[in-house]
């Protein structure tokens, strides 16, 4: 782990740029905003990844990543209180940091990508007249977003998960004087609503059940199956198998608050039928769409199920939803995403499939491939869009494919880009060899969904098939 | 007896109000409209001003955590009947919520009201001490003339200063509050007799009849209802809300503040002060009903605010369901559901105050409130189009803003009651987001594309010193709402603790 | 994965979200280039460069410390349960050479399929559109995203549009106003021409009221002073 300081750092300083650069526009001028929040965000970034690299291949504290034993070296969570900032009877959250594997990685990616995402907006937004406004919101973003992250509750996660929903209605109208961003702005915001309206009970089911909405309690308590009283039940029952009302029904507390968790998931990240606001989103600048829409906060849907982990595995039905939706989700993707022209569209229809494919990782148990494959992911989707959108650049903004052609001729290098994050992100490789980062990680989520199918985890076998043919 | 500085808080805007009319007596005679200009304006906003800085030295004076009311006064009126005053943490935060609002809409009058100015002022300073009165009344009686009286300043203000048609409005207003009076002053006089005090902390003490299996037989059932009646018109809940968006349609834009930031929090105030801990039973048993209510009025008016033309409506619908979860957060019964509603009661004080103002703002430039005649004032008013993106998303409850802790604690202490109210709300929460961007993107963004709006200018000084306090309290809340738990706590617990109790 | 295929002769009367939009404005489209498509700045190739390293890397990079030895890296941040052996089951699976077509089917997929995009999209240039024309209500299908947005438009956006409609229409302007405070004055006017009054004097009659009410009051209280 970094010093405490280099941590404060990376998630607070982008939050402190945004608001110097959204308030004082006036007094440093546009030039001025994007030094500020693309230096900062740029110096985050290069902390975090030398905090990944750390944590994964050195220090003192490093993970020995080779002839580890199974179960061994379990790093802990270290968490640096800010404020508190909620405390009412049981119901407390803090403003905190968490700071562990997952966090880790997650801010590794934030931080890289949304400088890089910084710095290329200097050259395609150079034309804006609205720069300030843009680099303020793209840093508010990465702000929420870490917060999002390094949350240790899950109201704070709710904040960071509502206020990277809101950069993102903020950048998909950002140019606001016409109507087509305005309204999938408004898309955007409301299916994520719905979607929210399914994590908001799902954390009032977590207090309701554990009387607590910080992590380390309540997944403490799944992992050991202890026995709790939830409120407003009067009896004591071991945690997994406790039943609670819900509406109408009774149901297994863990797998009522995995669904409903779930249902936040899909919206954030634009999972079958709550993924009608990813398409639309596209009408934002096509920095954006590599930063949030593809890179970055659709997979937070991803992270939430991954860190909710111990719920999951206990709650097979609701993984095997995750499963399902999944799957669903990766094989109607690609087919809408056939037929499309606007290349961004076709881009975002792969993420969208993308996704799935990590839900799907997730529901059958592979964590780790679902977290690997959203790590590798950020990397060749913030290509492809970031290569897509020099083309578009290049092409005096025409985003139909058929309009375009001869990429090669003019902008050799752009080119060539993308035809590296093709290859990665239909991960080409050799078996047991070496290949592109997607062939990796794909591979190990249709490795895991394989594996999987063979001990019958619901739906597993099925996901598999799509997977392949998805691929 | 110390310094009676709650008597000071209550009564020095009314010392105001009378020294500006003696002044005017004596410097004017009969006709002085057109000599009349803005300094009396500025007269009544010393005073307001004054009324907040004797509020801070009040709340300097409130040791936070204590038990009971606190700054307690006593003076023996008449029989039975005293004139007590006292407050405890809710109470207070109202106070200075009050105090606060009164000066920002007396500023924001400034240049929009232009005739009968001293009696404008006056009503304003009037209302004041009222209301402030409501919240620092420990006894009945003395609540029940500052409740009822607060009204009179308000059908003025309507009345007079309002739009095309404020008769029908304040003609609504009067009907459905007459109707609640009537009905608490019968509960008062009952109560009176019953007890043989209308000390507030005696009456908490006393138990009125209950029995258990006959419900409708027991006097606390009807004693319930009669102030529930009170109560629910002034929240308003469904559905006795219609007057609201007529009132607030036809007041002028202080008017509004006042009386969405203000007046209806009377009503939440009144159901944590009198019914619950005085008519325990009866609340327990009207539990669902108030659910069921609050629900339709949270689903209902989100969903009828989204269809509304007129901005003003708009956000007086919008009004009537964040009022709802302040009565779903009252009856969970649970600390975080009490405590929740409180913050609410604050918070959309802020919030809705702030979003009142920011109609104003448009509506004294182009003196319309209809959504069809805006659309692209982010091209010409870029600070009040940030502004206005601040209210909304803490109207639309973002984390971060006052909103959210509101909304979610007091739906979480309703999961633990019912999950269907929990559920119904947490609907309403989408719709929320509906309306409010609809509302936004239709006169913020855009082309512009109605021609007077070319020369529209920017919010000027005037209006960011009414908007930018509101703005700052709505974040400092949002991220520090301890800040307010911290005095609440005890009152909320000791409500529920008269409840539970027995 | 087209955007490297040849020009292909656009349709000019292609109907497709919003091209008219698209290509025409967006803000900063005053570039004083030619008609020439054109490679872009530097500062949007370094991030390019960047991003490049890692799509080739990444993956091989953190494959054994995230995937293959996950269960250290991630260590208590993510869990699994102690009968899920889905990643151990991979390592065996990768022994068995029985399995191995499970390792080698994803690549002969993908190898097909590029084949099949190239094809379409690089030898074969009107096939992707004869296709599209040809395609009948399946590629009409996925075209229109499964009809998603139409259908959610008729359900859900139209449904609650309809609900706050009749909400605000007729449950509060007929049934709440009409039988509430409208209703009321209709009956008072109907049951007595003076008392429509009120109208106008609505407000010296609610000052009647609280003074009367305040007498009535004051009464009891004196009654019962008296009375004890």
């Amino acid at each position: 782990m970094l010093p405490e300081n280099a941590i404060y750092f990376i998630v607070l300083a982008p939050g402190l740029a945004a608001l110097i650069a959204g308030l004082m526009q006036k007094f440093i001028g546009d030039r001025g905003a994007m030094v500020v929040t693309t230096g900062t965000v740029g110096l985050a970034g290069i902390l975090s990844v030398i905090q990944l690299f750390n944590y994964t291949f050195g220090g003192a504290d490093a993970v020995h990543t080779v002839g580890v034993e199974h179960g061994a070296a379990h790093a802990a969570a270290t968490v640096l209180p800010l404020m508190t900032w909620i405390d009412v009877g049981q119901f407390q959250a803090d403003w905190a940091i968490r700071v562990d594997a997952l966090s880790i990685v997650m801010m590794a990616v934030i931080t890289s990508v949304s400088g890089l995402v910084h710095l290329y907006s200097w050259g395609y937004m150079a034309d804006d007249p609205h720069r300030a406004r843009f680099f303020s919101y793209l840093s508010l973003f990465t702000f929420t977003m870490l917060m999002l992250v390094t949350a240790d509750n899950f109201i704070q996660l709710f904040f960071g998960w509502e206020g990277v929903g809101l950069a993102s209605y903020l950048l998909i109208g950002f140019w606001y004087t016409k109507d087509a961003p305005n309204d999938a702005a408004i898309k955007a915001f409301v299916t994520n609503r719905v979607g929210d309206f399914g994590l908001a009970l799902g954390i009032m089911a977590v207090f309701l059940v554990f009387g607590s909405v910080e992590f380390e309690p309540v997944l403490s308590a799944i992992k050991e199956n202890a026995e709790i009283v939830p409120l407003a039940l009067a009896e004591a029952g071991a945690v997994r198998d406790i039943v609670v009302p819900f509406l109408a029904w009774d149901i297994p507390a863990l797998e009522l608050i995995g669904v409903l968790l779930f249902i936040g998931a899909m919206g954030k990240s634009a999972q079958f039928f709550l993924h009608v606001w990813l398409p639309d989103a596209m009408e934002g600048p096509t920095p954006v769409s590599a930063l949030i829409h593809a890179a970055t906060m659709v997979t937070a849907g991803v992270y939430l199920v991954c860190l909710v982990s111990p719920i999951y595995e206990y709650a097979p039905y609701a993984a095997a939803m995750i499963t399902l939706v999944g799957a669903v989700t990766a094989i109607y993707a690609a087919t809408v995403g056939m037929a499309q022209n606007d290349i961004k569209r076709v881009i975002a229809y792969s993420t969208c499939s993308q996704l799935g494919y990590m839900f799907f990782a997730a529901g059958v148990g592979a964590y780790e491939a679902a977290m690997f494959h959203l790590f590798t992911h950020a990397f060749f989707k913030a290509l492809l869009f970031l290569g897509a959108g020099s083309v578009i650049h290049g092409h005096h903004h025409e985003q139909d494919m058929r309009r375009m052609g001869g990429a090669w001729k003019y902008q050799k290098f752009t080119y060539a880009t993308m035809l590296i994050g093709t290859v990665a992100i239909i991960g080409l490789g050799m078996p047991h060899v070496w290949g592109f980062s997607g062939f990796f990680s794909k591979d190990a989520i249709i490795e895991s969904a394989f594996a999987a199918s063979l001990v019958g985890v619901d739906f597993a076998q099925f996901a598999f098939w799509i997977g392949i043919s998805a691929a | 007896m110390d310094f009676p500085i709650l008597s000071a808080v209550t009564f020095l805007p009314l010392a105001g109000a009378v020294l500006i009319l003696l002044v005017r007596a004596l410097t004017h005679s009969q006709s002085s409209e057109e000599v009349e200009d803005n300094r009396v304006l500025y007269a009544g906003l010393i005073f307001s001003v004054a009324t907040f800085l004797v509020s801070i030295v009040m709340l300097l004076g409130f040791e936070i955590g204590g038990e009971g009311y606190q700054l307690v006064e006593e003076v023996a009126w008449y029989g039975d009947i005293s004139y007590k005053m006292g407050v405890d943490g809710m109470s207070v935060t109202l106070i200075l919520l009050t105090t606060l609002l009164t000066p920002i809409s007396l500023v924001a009058s400034i240049g929009s009201i232009k005739t009968r100015l001293t009696e404008y002022v006056v009503s304003f300073l009037v209302l004041e001490t009222f209301m402030i009165g409501v919240f620092c009344a420990l006894d009945l009686v003395v609540f029940y003339v500052f409740f009822e009286a607060g009204l009179i300043p308000m059908f003025i203000i309507i009345g007079v200063w309002g739009g095309i048609d404020r008769i029908y409005a304040s003609f609504k207003f009067f009907l459905y509050t007459l109707l609640g009076s009537l009905f608490m002053l019968a509960a008062v006089v009952y109560m009176y007799l019953a007890a043989g005090t209308s000390d507030i902390v005696a009456l908490e003490a006393y138990r009125f009849g209950w029995q258990d299996g006959s419900p409708w037989a027991s006097p606390q059932t009807w004693l319930f209802l009669a102030f529930f009646a009170s109560f629910a018109v002034k929240l308003p809940m469904w559905p006795v809300h219609t007057w609201l968006p007529d009132a607030h349609v036809q007041a002028p834009t202080a008017g509004s503040v006042i009386l969405a930031g203000v007046l209806l929090k009377m009503g939440g105030y009144g159901l944590l002060r009198f019914s619950l801990p005085m008519f325990p039973e009866a609340s327990l048993f009207f539990q669902p009903m108030v659910f069921v209510l609050s629900v339709i009025a949270i689903v209902y008016a989100s969903l009828v605010a989204w269809r509304q033309t007129d901005m003003k409506k708009l956000i007086a619908y919008s009004s009537v369901a964040h009022m709802g979860f302040v009565t779903l957060g009252i009856f969970s019964f649970t600390e975080i559901g009490v405590q929740g509603a409180v913050f609410q009661m604050l918070s959309h004080g802020l919030i809705s105050g702030a979003l009142f103002l920011i109609v104003g703002v448009v509506y004294d430039r182009m003196h319309t409130r209809e959504i069809e005649a805006y659309g692209g004032l982010v091209n010409k008013m870029p600070i009040y189009a940030a502004l206005f993106m601040l209210f909304t998303m803490a109207n639309v409850g973002l984390p971060g803003t006052s909103g959210f802790v509101g909304e979610i604690l007091t739906m979480v202490g309703a999961f633990q009651a019912s999950t269907w109210a929990a559920a119904g709300a947490a609907l309403g929460v989408i719709f929320s987001a509906v309306y409010m961007l609809t509302l936004y993107r239709r006169t913020v963004f855009g082309e512009v594309t109605n021609p007077a709006l070319e020369t529209i200018e920017d919010t000027n000084t005037k209006e960011l010193i009414c908007l930018v306090p509101l703005a700052a309290g709505t974040l400092l809340l949002g991220v520090m709402p301890n800040l307010v738990f911290d005095v609440t706590r005890e009152s909320s617990l000791r409500a529920l603790q008269m409840l539970g109790g027995g | 994965m087209t955007f490297h295929g040849p020009r292909a002769e656009p349709d000019p009367h292609a109907s497709h979200g919003h091209d008219d939009q698209a290509h025409d404005d967006h803000g900063h489209d005053d570039h004083h280039h030619g008609g020439e498509p054109h490679e872009s700045p530097i500062v949007m190739l370094i991030p390019l460069f960047v991003l490049s390293f890692g799509a080739i890397f990444a993956g091989g990079m953190f494959y054994d410390a995230m995937f293959h030895h996950g269960e250290a890296f991630w260590g208590d941040a993510i869990y699994r349960a102690a009968d899920n052996h889905v990643i151990h089951d991979i390592d065996k699976m990768k022994k068995d050479p029985s399995y191995a077509w499970v390792f080698w089917a994803p690549l002969v997929v993908t190898v097909i399929g590029f084949l099949i995009a190239v094809l379409t999209y690089l030898i074969n240039r009107g096939f992707g559109a004869r296709l599209a024309k040809g395609g009948g209500p399946l590629h009409a299908m996925f075209e229109n995203k499964w009809f998603f947005d139409e259908i959610y438009d008729v359900t859900l956006i139209k449904g609650s549009r309809w609900l706050g409609d009749t909400f605000w229409k007729v449950g509060d302007k007929k049934l709440i106003d009409g039988f509430g405070p409208d209703g009321v004055t209709a009956a008072v006017k109907w049951g007595s021409r003076r008392l429509s009054a009120m109208h106008t004097g609505y407000l010296y009659h609610y000052a009647f009221v609280i003074i009367g009410a305040a007498l009535i009051f004051g009464a009891i209280l004196f009654w019962r002073s008296g009375g004890l």
